[in-house]
């Protein structure tokens, strides 16, 4: 029994003795890097988000969607930040560690802003291809958010030729089709945006006075992902982004060290524990 | 089956024969003096010297006491701290040895275990087998409780003056062993104190233990080394005179079995008291 | 006040079953029937509360360095020599061009985007004391980042400019954005806004009045860095010919700039070197006092803790050594 216990205690203090040398357990853990690039072009400004406690502009929506995506990716992960608008991608921020600077990540995604387009048009095509571009330049999987609404009608994309990405074509918005805020430049509601609003000079629309009606638009944007390699689902929830993100098969391994020192600790703890109990 | 002699100071007052001196005339060897043959008329005792002698002529007769049997009673203490160490096996080897004795020197002897009450109760009587009895019983023993019923046993003692053996290991205080010894005065007390040499001689030279104990549930820390052992050891003889002195007052000293229980010893204790 | 975190807080929950050696069944007793004999012996109960006290702190320590504690980042106040500069990067198309006004040209150059952002990186990185800010502009401005410590994230954003900038050189959004960059923030420091842009644009006469009054209000320098293709024109030395506002609006701008009642200066950069020395001047320009947060590194305390269990697990270790287990029995 004294033996016993004495064993326990020299068990004990051998995991301390451990504990100070401070082991590490190497570990592959899962991370990602992300380019994140949303479309900030002006039928996200649609509303069809209906979830308590979330905006329902799509823009809003997507944006905070990413913000619960920088809180919940595993440290190690990296995440740049994009806009899109008209014909191009912009890069904001080049991928930066989601948890060591998260805030300031979470500052340059609140103040992403529709103001930021040049332009008016937009060709997803063009801007998705541009987003391949740039994620490939910076090793990194493209998250692409996208309500796929393009604006002029263009009958055929381009083609593709770089190499097949992987990541995701986010589809932010619904199915039935709602019409788009005309905003003013310090934001506030004007009115919505009317088929007779558009340039006249684009003769292939009908000119009715009807609200110009933006939906998600799945078939192109399925189109588009089949094309390019990424996976296409439609934006429902944060959560479902994500889950979606946190696939295993997008994770790179990062070694990280596992600190050993807790479970030193605890077994020292209990082992001492058994010696003065029993 | 260990056996001694023991033997009284003191006369019996039975009636019936047995091997101790008595105030009972009757057949013996002991002569008491002489009577004239008128009071007593057993020609067979007639004394013609002291007749021959007479002034007034009348015939003596002889008059011899008898030898009684006296009770032998054992009051074990069998609280707590009797049951630690090998102190069971001395106490039934004791009390077989006590039994047997009085079976074999013709005395009547009658056994009272006592810790809070008494729980082992075997009233006098002559038998053979109860040694025997009584050692396998005590060895298992009911050892819990306190001492406290041994201050009650008197009504359970009868009136005959007995020789009684007051077993104990005597740990409680001298104030207590007094209250015993008074109480128990009508009787010829023989303490017999249970002592283990462990109890002084730490297992270790140096160490610490939390004792507490099993009577009281006083509870103390003690720290071993070997000046504090001589202190302990000293705690002890002081202990061991102390009990000397107390009991001398009442009767008879103590006697003291450290370890191991040799009979001749206490033969040896009869004759050295009762000189 | 530093601040103690937890790196595995939940280890906490054990700490209760610390206080178990206070229990009674955790009492380790002899049997010892002589106590009343002792009395001659003085007792003692310190060396028993003592052993009591100390597993009971070896246990806590155990698990308050199992759930590693540190003290957190502490950010202490320091009087520096620095600023609070918003860098206010030209981002259009023609960026792209190097020094020599080319499109992609001699591989042999660096593109005036890319020389820009790696010199402003080093710039950066020399800085540590300064609070940044980065707005990038071409037709439209967009604030990548307000004013803030975190180095490595502006050094993101200004590398994220070294992506093909798009649309043309529209300064005045860029500005009152870069100014806007200021509002409310209190003003500790001198306020920069550093322009890097490769042209200059014409401002409306309104625009321009309310720019000058932001700058006036706000208090904020101006140091515009003017990368010019040996083709276009020298702010400080005009040429001396009828200029309009559309073949140069450079000089029109600089000379705008100079009514903003504010300090201003203009540099001049022709080549990867003199951007480098502009940005050299700026940096000996901006050194002021100012209050800034120095970040001391979060402090693990752990090995504290378990340095201290050992301390005092050996003496536990002994004193169970020295316990008596059977006496009498």
């Amino acid at each position: 029994m004294k033996k016993l216990r004495l064993g326990l205690w020299v068990v004990t203090l051998g995991f301390v003795t451990a504990a100070l040398f401070h082991p590490t357990w190497v570990l592959l853990q899962p991370v990602y890097r992300y380019l994140m690039v949303v479309d900030i072009t002006q039928s996200m400004h649609a509303r069809d988000y209906h979830l308590l406690g979330l905006p329902s502009e799509r823009l809003a929506f997507a944006k905070a969607a990413l913000e619960q995506a920088i809180l919940n990716l595993p440290c190690g992960s990296q995440i740049g930040l994009g806009i899109f608008t008209h014909k191009d991608t912009e890069l904001l921020l080049e991928p930066l560690e989601v948890c060591q600077h998260a805030p300031s990540l979470r500052t340059a995604l609140r103040n992403i802003d529709w103001r930021s387009a040049w332009a008016a048009d937009s060709f997803i095509a063009y801007g998705l291809f541009d987003a391949l571009r740039a994620a490939e330049g910076l090793q990194a999987d493209l998250v692409f958010l996208t309500d796929g609404d393009q604006f002029p009608k263009t009958p055929s994309d381009p083609g593709f030729f770089g190499r097949p990405a992987r990541g995701w074509l986010v589809g932010v918005g619904g199915m039935r089709p709602v019409p788009i805020p005309k905003l003013d430049f310090e934001g506030r509601l004007l009115g919505y945006w009317q088929i007779t609003d558009l340039s006249r000079d684009r003769d292939l629309l009908p000119r009715r006075a009807e609200l110009l009606l933006s939906r998600l638009d799945e078939t192109h944007l399925r189109q588009l992902a089949n094309i390019t390699g990424l996976e296409y689902f439609q934006l429902m929830t944060p959560q479902q982004l994500v889950q979606n993100l946190r696939r295993p098969d997008l994770a790179k391994t990062l070694p990280t060290e596992v600190d050993l020192r807790p479970w030193l600790g605890a077994l020292a703890f209990f082992a001492a524990l058994a010696a003065m109990l029993i | 089956m260990e056996e001694f002699h023991y033997r009284i100071p003191w006369r019996s007052r039975n009636v019936h024969p047995g091997h101790h001196r008595s105030q009972i005339q009757g057949v013996g060897l002991e002569f008491r003096g002489h009577a004239t043959l008128i009071d007593y008329p057993d020609p067979r005792k007639l004394d013609i010297h002291a007749s021959l002698h007479d002034p007034f002529g009348q015939h003596k007769v002889k008059l011899f006491s008898q030898t009684s049997l006296i009770p032998i009673l054992v009051v074990a203490d069998l609280s707590a701290s009797m049951g630690l160490g090998t102190k069971p096996k001395l106490l039934s080897r004791l009390a077989a040895a006590i039994a047997y004795s009085a079976y074999r020197t013709g005395d009547l002897f009658g056994f009272l275990g006592v810790n809070d009450r008494i729980v082992l109760q075997y009233p006098l009587r002559f038998s053979k087998c109860l040694a025997l009895e009584l050692k396998h019983r005590l060895e298992k023993g009911p050892f819990q409780g306190k001492h406290l019923g041994m201050l009650r046993v008197g009504p359970y003692l009868g009136r005959q003056r007995a020789l009684l053996f007051l077993i104990s290991d005597f740990h409680f205080a001298l104030t207590e062993v007094e209250a015993l010894l008074t109480r128990l005065k009508p009787h010829d007390v023989v303490p017999v104190a249970l002592w283990m040499s462990r109890e002084w001689q730490a297992p270790a030279r140096w160490g610490w233990a939390k004792l507490y104990d099993p009577e009281t549930g006083h509870r103390r820390f003690l720290w071993l080394s070997p000046s504090s052992q001589a202190k302990l050891a000293c705690a002890f003889c002081n202990r061991r005179e102390q009990l000397i002195a107390l009991c001398r007052r009442y009767g008879r000293p103590p006697f003291f079995i450290e370890d191991e229980f040799y009979p001749e010893k206490l033969t040896q204790y009869f004759l050295e008291t009762c000189a | 006040m530093p601040e103690i975190g937890f790196a595995h807080p939940l280890w906490l929950f054990l700490l209760p079953l610390a206080t178990l050696p206070y229990l009674p069944f955790a009492r380790r007793q002899l049997p010892y029937p002589a106590l009343a004999v002792l009395t001659g012996i003085a007792s003692t109960t310190w060396p028993e509360k003592l052993h009591k006290a100390c597993s009971c702190a070896f246990l806590s320590c155990l698990i308050v360095s199992a759930s590693c504690p540190f003290v957190k980042e502490q950010k202490v106040a320091r009087l520096g020599q620095g600023a609070h500069i918003v860098l206010t990067i030209d981002h259009s198309s023609s960026m792209n061009e190097n020094f020599s006004g080319r499109y992609f040209g001699g591989s042999a150059h660096e593109t005036k985007s890319a020389a820009a952002r790696r010199l402003l990186i080093e710039f950066i990185r020399r800085r540590p004391k300064d609070l940044f800010g980065v707005v990038a502009f071409s037709t439209a401005p967009r604030q990548v980042l307000p004013l803030t410590a975190d180095k490595e994230a502006i050094i993101a954003a200004v590398g994220a400019l070294g992506m093909r900038g798009r649309g043309l050189t529209n300064i005045a959004p860029g500005l009152a954005m870069a100014l806007e960059t200021f509002r409310g923030q209190p003003l500790t420091g001198s306020r920069v806004i550093l322009l890097v842009s490769d042209g200059g644009a014409r401002i409306d006469p309104d625009v321009q009045d309310r720019l000058r009054q932001d700058f006036q209000d706000l208090a904020v320098n101006l140091y515009w860095v003017y990368l010019r293709n040996p083709s276009g024109v020298s702010v400080l030395n005009p040429p001396k010919r009828r200029l309009s506002e559309t073949s140069a609006p450079e000089i029109f701008l600089h000379q705008y700039f100079q009514t903003l009642g504010v300090p201003y200066r203009v540099f001049e950069a022709e080549n990867p070197q003199s951007l480098a020395q502009a940005i050299a001047t700026v940096e000996t320009l901006e050194n002021r006092p100012l209050p800034y947060f120095e970040t001391l590194p979060r402090r693990d305390l752990s090995p504290y803790g378990f340095g201290l269990a050992l301390i005092l697990g050996v003496p536990l270790l002994s004193w169970a050594a020295l316990e008596i287990e059977r006496w009498l029995a």
